[in-house]
């Protein structure tokens, strides 16, 4: 990705990395200070969804690096929408529901 | 001048702009044929009619060399397919064309891609090679081959042109089920369902969207309209469900006063309720000019399917994609959209640009116009039983 550096490509990656990890914690943060209880395993399922929806753009945007645009797009659309579907039953499972007392 | 008075000049002048549009398309399709067959190949010239469906050139620079074009059509699924052949004094094929198509673009550019039509080309019209129909396009391939053996058969002079097609087993099935869909939504709706309203009308939907939806994929929409208003039914279809289902869903209209399709029945409505129960949202706020935008735009693309005698040019719903994935580019990306407005507001597409609402819409509004007012058929029975 950074042609001539050694260390940029390590260090890129990382930051991804930490970027994810807030983006998901500062999610789960969110709803705990809006009064939601989330337990472990609903964050690791927050993870998923994060982690499969991110797949999905890579996957999208790789086809377009290689020069199939069209193909990237029907990945996105074909894909992502079930992963955006799935994410909202989650979200109605677990987020829109009654406060616990 | 009141509102209703306007709206009611805007509903006439749009039965006279559709008129319009169907009979500037008979004049502007007359004397087509000649010029269509000169576009075939610009190696032929002098064609003259000798028969029905049946025109006689020469080769450009050798007036000897005789040259035969046969057109023939067969229904397809949005109408009559026409191809044209042009066979030469060894009754060898020299060239297929397709003269004209009701299907939607895509699936016409599928067909041709795969080489169904230049399969024909250097053979025999007495030896016709074994050309499979492309999948996912089955009718359209059908109507194509068999539209080049009709042709070739009326060049022979054996075509026998009063050829009916019969029902086939599995059209009647889909009649079938969706007669009962139709049936069972009057049920629903009738004072004599005793049940949860709501959650059996959401089960039918269900059931639609798997049945008409999913499995047949012959849910009408606009081009469905424009079929029935011009006649292109009457030259044979491939598949007549969706129109079935067209009738079905207008009879049951002006018999009930209520839009059963609509609310009970149309499976891209399904899809769509289906995701925004996940999310529990409401309906979007319909404005004036959004309901207007709409309708102009039903107008227009109904005025210019009827001026091209081309059902498939009113098409721009996304129940292809959705269910068949078939579809241009551009209709992938607004079916998407639509899909993920589903999960924000209620019904989108059904609400903002649904063109069948449009026309369903119109036509309440012009049956408002009946003088004598008639109540919904079961809410006279409902007083009578009270009083």
């Amino acid at each position: 990705m950074f042609p001539g550096s050694t260390m940029l490509n390590y260090i890129f990656w990382m930051m991804m990395g930490a970027l994810q990890v807030l983006i998901v914690m500062g999610l789960v943060e969110l709803l705990k200070s809006h009064g939601r209880k989330i337990v472990w395993w609903q964050v690791s399922l927050i993870y998923l969804g994060f982690a499969v929806f991110c797949s999905v753009i890579a996957g999208g945007t790789t086809l377009m690096g290689e020069y199939e645009t069209i193909a990237g797009w029907y990945f996105i659309g074909v894909l992502g929408l079930p992963v955006v579907i799935c994410l909202a039953i989650l979200a109605r499972l677990f987020v829109m529901k009654k406060k616990s007392a | 001048m009141s509102r209703k008075r306007v709206e009611q000049i805007l509903a006439l002048a749009s039965i006279c702009f559709l008129f319009a549009a169907w009979f500037a398309g008979g004049v502007r399709s007359k004397g087509e044929i000649l010029e269509q067959i000169k576009n075939i190949s610009s190696q032929i010239q002098g064609v003259t009619q000798i028969r029905p469906q049946v025109f006689e050139g020469y080769r450009r620079g050798n007036p000897s060399e005789k040259l035969y074009i046969g057109i023939a059509g067969h229904p397809s699924y949005g109408g009559l397919l026409q191809v044209a052949i042009v066979v030469n004094s060894n009754q060898t094929i020299e060239r297929v064309a397709l003269l004209q198509d009701t299907d939607t673009g895509t699936y016409i550019t599928k067909v041709l891609g795969n080489g169904v039509l230049d399969a024909f080309l250097g053979h025999k019209t007495s030896q016709f090679p074994q050309v499979d129909a492309v999948s996912g396009a089955t009718l359209t391939s059908t109507a194509m081959i068999k539209g080049v053996e009709k042709a070739a058969a009326s060049i022979h002079g054996s075509f026998q042109p009063k050829e009916k097609d019969a029902f086939s087993k599995e059209e009647v099935v889909k009649a079938a089920a969706t007669l009962g869909l139709f049936l069972t939504a009057v049920f629903i709706s009738s004072r004599f369902f005793r049940w949860n309203k709501k959650y059996a009308r959401l089960g039918l939907l269900g059931v639609s969207t798997v049945i008409l939806g999913g499995l047949y994929g012959a849910q009408f929409s606009l081009s469905s309209f424009v079929l029935l208003l011009s006649g292109g039914w009457t030259k044979g279809l491939g598949s007549y469900t969706s129109l079935i289902c067209l009738i079905l869903a207008l009879l049951f209209f002006f018999t009930t006063r209520k839009n059963l399709y609509c609310a009970m029945i149309c499976p891209f409505g399904g899809v769509q309720e289906g995701l925004g129960r996940i999310t529990r949202c409401s309906p979007p706020r319909k404005r004036e000019w959004m309901k207007w935008s709409a309708r102009l735009f039903t107008l227009f693309a109904m005025g210019m399917a009827l001026y091209f005698r081309n059902a498939s040019n009113a098409t721009y719903e996304p129940f292809g994609m959705v269910f068949s994935f078939i579809g241009s580019d551009a209709l992938f990306a607004l079916t998407i959209l639509i899909l993920l407005a589903s999960l924000f507001v209620r019904r989108p597409w059904c609400t903002l640009f649904c063109p069948v609402t449009c026309v369903f819409d119109f036509l309440a509004f012009v049956r408002s116009w009946v003088p004598f007012n008639r109540e919904p058929w079961n809410e006279g029975r409902k007083k009578e039983v009270a009083s």
